[in-house]
């Protein structure tokens, strides 16, 4: 885990202070909405349809367990009792009321959290593969750099105001857990036959109403480079990106405008006027950095020969250890996913109850260290392999071992209607029926890696362009539709899924979705994987499975 | 503002808002003030009177955001997105806390 210094520590500690008077003003009248929404906004204050909404960063999706207990805390004392981890990483409180906010914020800066820049047309929490640093596939950490990011982006006066929001992910990993190729800029670490890091920059990628893969902008960057390359594409898109139309003007459009080699040639005419000395000795700030994640000991061991475990209990455990458990860089341990997608249950909600027992869990097996996942999950990433029967048992009582990582039933999902002010259609009841409908059938066959993605409107905050299945929901003449995209892909291979045809009603889509995968397990080859499928059978047998 | 709000009251709206310190929906009632439901609501029926109330509205400092709502001639809204702010998330509650306004599973 990262530690903060002093100065990180006193900086969210005044920014709490400052933002108890702005409320303080804005409940006596002092300051009118207009001028207190930019304030709020600014600390991830939203006004939603029923309450206050709170967006609390989580850096990289890394938390402590004193951290993810102190959310619990919150859940259960200002909110209704559950919070909902999102698709950035993050956790949202959906029930607040703002005279509450300014204790939450202190609460949350007392375990170093903040929900600076959650919001707002600036540079957004940065984030990473979850498995950064533990991932068996790796070949460099990307936590480091992700944390230079998040300090250099922290409060950037050149860059808080940008043109619209802006969103970095970083791997380190072949392959990509983090999205890198639908982001603003994505950063894939690498490294050389001398073993030195370099970095490739992507750019110009996005979902929303115009969704875009990223361009390799840059390869094979060196460490010292870096930053100030960053600071050049920043530059360009700050002072060129539109700001006339809020819909063109993510970098994506600046990019796709310009085209790639005139946007290059800017960012490289920016980046050869920059003094790399002004951010100094890049290669020692990240090994100070790296010095700051404190390396685990060895995780507690719990030793249970598997050999004991029940008859009655071991195809649970094993499917359990088949579908949830990931292959750690050490041998002996194990990254254990937690689904928070049980079946008919809401993706991304914990309750507050669960997130202090899975704090619990942390300290117990996995040196006090929690991630969360874009796909709405949490994972454990140090467990010892001797101590997972135990863990999964203790799982279990938590109902939170529910097997399905991965699979359809898997399913991102953004809040919807049922709570969002922006959302056109309700995602999170047709999240709930799809799983419902989809467990059974995943139980019976390999369905592993076919993803189902629902979106409550165009801005795509669930990723549905990427996904093996996309749903979108829109309002069309006062009527929630769902329009269904195939054959996406959200790895290395990135892809965007096509349209297939007129949108359904909500009471169709789940027994839609089961049919096209029905198509994909009657038709499939050996290994197959869905988009796969889908190009080589083509668009028409699944279109004419979703309108049966 | 969003398309589903209508700006002129051409049959039976309503006014709906934030309440500015939790942040909950609430509704203009008759008696003037400011409701969680649609118990006492305010229907109004003539166009000018509605926009007449509705812009006294966005002067009251303990409201966000007051806008007309279309409903039936009891002042129950017709739209989803409004019928969800009246009965709060439409959501299963598996494993989750029922809702403020007690219902766990709402049918909209």
């Amino acid at each position: 885990m990262y530690q903060y210094d002093e100065y990180d520590q006193q900086i969210i500690e005044q920014r709490s202070q400052e933002f108890r008077a702005q409320v303080a003003r804005r409940l006596d009248g002092k300051l009118t909405e207009e001028e207190f929404k930019p304030l709020r906004l600014m600390n991830g204050l939203y006004l939603q349809l029923h309450a206050y909404m709170l967006r609390v960063a989580i850096p990289y999706g890394v938390l402590s367990s004193s951290q993810m207990r102190a959310l619990g805390k919150i859940a259960e004392k200002y909110d209704r009792g559950f919070g909902h981890f999102t698709t950035r990483q993050n956790v949202q409180f959906n029930w607040l009321s703002l005279i509450d906010t300014p204790d939450i914020l202190d609460e949350l800066a007392r375990v170093q959290m903040h929900a600076i820049q959650t919001s707002g047309n600036c540079i957004r929490n940065i984030t990473s593969d979850p498995l950064a640093g533990v991932a068996a596939d790796e070949s460099v950490d990307p936590r480091p750099v992700c944390e230079l990011l998040r300090q250099w982006s922290t409060f950037h006066p050149e860059f808080a105001y940008l043109p619209r929001k802006f969103k970095f992910a970083v791997t380190g990993a072949v392959n990509d857990r983090a999205l890198i190729k639908a982001h603003d800029i994505g950063l894939q670490l690498r490294r050389d036959a001398s073993n030195r890091v370099l970095v490739d920059v992507w750019v110009g990628g996005g979902q929303g109403r115009t969704p875009k893969i990223a361009q390799l902008l840059e390869s094979s960057l060196s460490i010292d480079e870096l930053m100030p390359y960053l600071e050049a594409v920043m530059r360009v898109y700050n002072q060129y990106g539109r700001r006339d139309n809020k819909y063109k003007a993510r970098i994506k459009i600046l990019v796709t405008e310009l085209g790639l080699n005139d946007f290059k040639r800017r960012v490289q005419e920016e980046f050869e006027q920059l003094d790399p000395g002004v951010y100094g000795d890049v290669v020692a700030l990240l090994a100070d950095i790296e010095s700051r994640f404190m390396l685990p000991g060895n995780p507690m061991v719990i030793s249970q020969s598997e050999s004991a475990i029940p008859p009655a209990r071991k195809t649970a455990f094993e499917s359990w250890l088949n579908n949830n458990v990931k292959a750690h860089k050490r041998k002996d341990q194990a990254i254990v996913m937690i689904s928070l997608k049980p079946a008919g249950g809401i993706p991304g909600d914990l309750a507050g109850s669960q997130m202090c027992a899975v704090a619990d869990l942390a300290e117990k097996y996995s040196s006090a260290e929690i991630r969360v996942t874009h796909r709405q999950n949490l994972l454990l990433p140090h467990v010892s392999r001797q101590a997972l029967y135990g863990l999964w048992q203790e799982l279990v009582v938590l109902n939170l071992a529910e097997d399905n990582i991965d699979m359809p039933s898997d399913i991102i999902s953004c809040p919807g209607l049922d709570y969002c002010a922006l959302a056109t259609a309700r995602s999170i009841p047709i999240a709930q029926s799809i799983s419902t409908v989809l467990r059974g059938k995943e139980k019976k066959t390999d369905l592993s890696g076919v993803t189902v993605n629902i979106s409550g409107c165009i801005n795509a905050c669930a990723h549905h362009h990427v996904a093996s299945i996309g749903i979108l929901g829109l309002d069309r003449n006062g009527s929630e539709n769902y329009q269904i995209t195939l054959g996406g892909r959200a790895d290395e291979n990135c892809k965007i899924g096509e349209r297939v045809g007129p949108g359904v009603t909500g009471e169709e889509v789940p027994a839609a979705i089961e049919r096209v995968i029905q198509v994909y397990i009657d038709k499939r080859s050996v290994n197959e994987s869905f988009d796969q499928a889908y190009r080589r059978l083509g668009k028409t047998v699944f279109k004419e499975a979703v309108y049966d | 503002m969003s398309s589903r709000v209508i700006s002129k009251a051409t049959t039976a709206t309503i006014i709906v808002a934030n309440d500015l310190s939790t942040g909950r929906t609430v509704y203009l009632g008759k008696d003037g003030l400011w409701h969680p439901n649609t118990e006492k609501v305010r229907v109004l029926t003539d166009n000018a009177d509605a926009q007449s109330k509705l812009r006294l509205c966005e002067q009251d400092p303990d409201v966000i955001g007051p806008y007309l709502v279309k409903t039936d001639a009891q002042g129950k809204p017709e739209h989803i997105r409004e019928v969800i702010r009246l009965r709060g998330p439409s959501i299963y509650a598996v494993n989750m806390p029922i809702t403020e306004k007690g219902e766990s599973c709402v049918s909209v």
